[in-house]
């Protein structure tokens, strides 16, 4: 269960202040892979990260019993200096795993992300592909209830989608996603329920093409 | 079937153990410590040399400056130990709030794991900075023995009270600074020229009894001179202490630095992660 209550989130901009959500009240049902989509600067990517608890709303509150992945995106998360490997331990080590198996582990991210040598390589020299993959790979080395994606799966190619796919499927019992993505092909193929964002608001929908529909719409909307 | 095979070994159940907030504060500080080592001298050839060469220099270049002009002790000290023992606190007391003004800006990366604070980035660097500080007086005193200089401890216990004293006062400022960085983006340009002239009256090359008894009070509202003549004369035997030092003095600026600097980044610690607000 997640439950939002007033939400009010909003950004200092050059003239006066943008507000991405005002006054949000909404609640999700257990076990459901939520799809979030809406037009750029929609606030997608400051929802995940307030889900995530990364960031902070001006009011109102998230509440939710459940654990959170951090939000895997194309950028951030990774230093950049640092090779993908000595990342990887780093954030092994922050989440407390046991010494003795983060070698082990760290072979294992760096098969399942398929970067090959660049695993050795510092993540400055990643393309943005090669970074999601790798918090990617990293991140199903943990459980979380809920992992949070930013669009990693529209950059990935085939192969890595379904590497993703299958991976999620298999911590299916336990975990779910709330998914940023563009591509109405990965909300099908990964969602059972998908929010619509826009204008400051927030709309579920249950019926999958429902809600893409809206969003065409909205897009349309704003295009004329 | 590879792919599945790959994923069941890398997801094999391990869930990330129930942790108490103790136990998770402790593995995100030794993340980023390790980080911070790599990030302070992993990138250079020798790296790890680095580090002692700057308090190296600064004792090396400062006896070398009174030895032309006058070779014999300070403070009933020999020139080295004197100017060891006030450079390598001074050091620690300028680089922490230093580098604590970037705890926030250089590790926005990290902010993405949800139990990364900035207070865990501050605590991992000043036990770096400590460590570095240690290591080198572990270096620099044994082998001024070996150059043939006589001093012998003084009174530990005081020796070890005074530090951790002056330790809480310098933790203190780095929590402000903390702080202060994110809010206002010209710290970084402005707070390192207030540390530059703290160098020259903070008694790292001369003691304070060698100023004239008149001059004293122009000094001593400086808590770091404090500081800096109670470690020389809790350590070393024999040194020659200005009667205006007061442990009390010190005792008061550490716990109103530390209160300061705990308060300041509890009202602020929400702040200074949040999108939107500032910068």
């Amino acid at each position: 269960m997640i439950e939002i209550q007033k939400l009010t989130k909003s950004f200092q901009v050059k003239n006066g202040r943008h507000y991405v959500f005002r006054d949000v009240d909404l609640s999700f049902p257990e076990r459901l892979n939520i799809g979030i989509i809406g037009p750029n600067g929609g606030g997608k990517s400051t929802f995940l990260r307030l889900l995530g608890g990364i960031d902070y709303p001006d009011s109102g509150r998230i509440h939710s019993t459940k654990s959170f992945s951090w939000p895997l995106g194309l950028k951030g998360g990774f230093v950049g200096h640092m090779t993908g490997r000595q990342n990887c331990r780093m954030i092994c080590n922050i989440y407390g795993l046991p010494r003795a198996d983060i070698r082990s582990k760290l072979d294992r991210i760096k098969e399942m992300s398929g970067i090959g040598k660049y695993f050795e390589e510092p993540v400055k020299y990643y393309s943005s592909g090669m970074g999601g993959r790798l918090g990617f790979a990293l991140s199903m080395a943990f459980e979380f209830d809920y992992f949070l994606i930013d669009e990693i799966t529209s950059v990935g190619d085939a192969n890595f989608k379904k590497i993703a796919k299958q991976a999620l499927e298999e911590k299916a019992q336990r975990s779910h996603v709330v998914m940023v993505t563009h591509s109405m092909g990965d909300l099908r193929k990964f969602c059972d329920v998908v929010v619509l964002l826009a204008h400051g608001k927030l709309r579920v929908y249950y019926d999958l093409e429902a809600g893409i529909e809206a969003y065409n719409q909205a897009g349309n909307k704003a295009h004329n | 079937m590879a792919v599945a095979l790959i994923m069941e070994s890398v997801a094999d159940s391990r869930v990330i153990p129930k942790q108490s907030p103790w136990q998770i504060q402790r593995a995100v500080v030794f993340g980023i410590f390790i980080r911070e080592i790599e990030n302070r001298f992993g990138r250079y050839t020798l790296g790890y040399l680095w580090a002692p060469l700057e308090p190296f220099i600064y004792v090396a270049v400062l006896t070398a400056l009174r030895g032309a002009f006058y070779g014999g002790p300070v403070a009933g000290l020999p020139a080295p130990v004197f100017f060891a023992a006030g450079v390598l606190p001074f050091i620690l007391f300028r680089i922490v709030p230093i580098t604590s003004l970037s705890c926030v800006e250089s590790n926005l990366g990290l902010f993405n794991y949800q139990r990364v604070k900035p207070a865990d980035v501050f605590v991992a660097r000043f036990i770096l900075e400590n460590l570095i500080i240690l290591s080198v007086s572990l270096l620099i005193f044994p082998l001024l023995r070996l150059c043939g200089m006589e001093f012998e401890m003084n009174d530990p216990l005081r020796f070890f009270g005074v530090v951790a004293l002056f330790l809480m006062f310098i933790a203190g400022l780095g929590l402000m600074f903390t702080v202060l960085g994110p809010v206002w983006e010209e710290a970084k340009k402005v707070m390192p020229l207030f540390f530059r002239p703290l160098f020259f009256i903070s008694g790292i090359f001369f003691p304070l009894a060698s100023i004239p008894t008149v001059f004293r009070p122009a000094l001593t509202w400086n808590p770091v001179i404090h500081a800096l003549e109670l470690i020389r004369d809790s350590a070393f035997r024999g040194y020659d202490l200005a009667p205006e030092v007061s442990l009390n003095y010190l005792a008061a600026t550490a716990v109103i630095s530390l209160t300061l600097g705990l308060c300041l980044y509890r009202l602020f610690r929400i702040k200074i992660v949040t999108s939107g607000t500032i910068k």
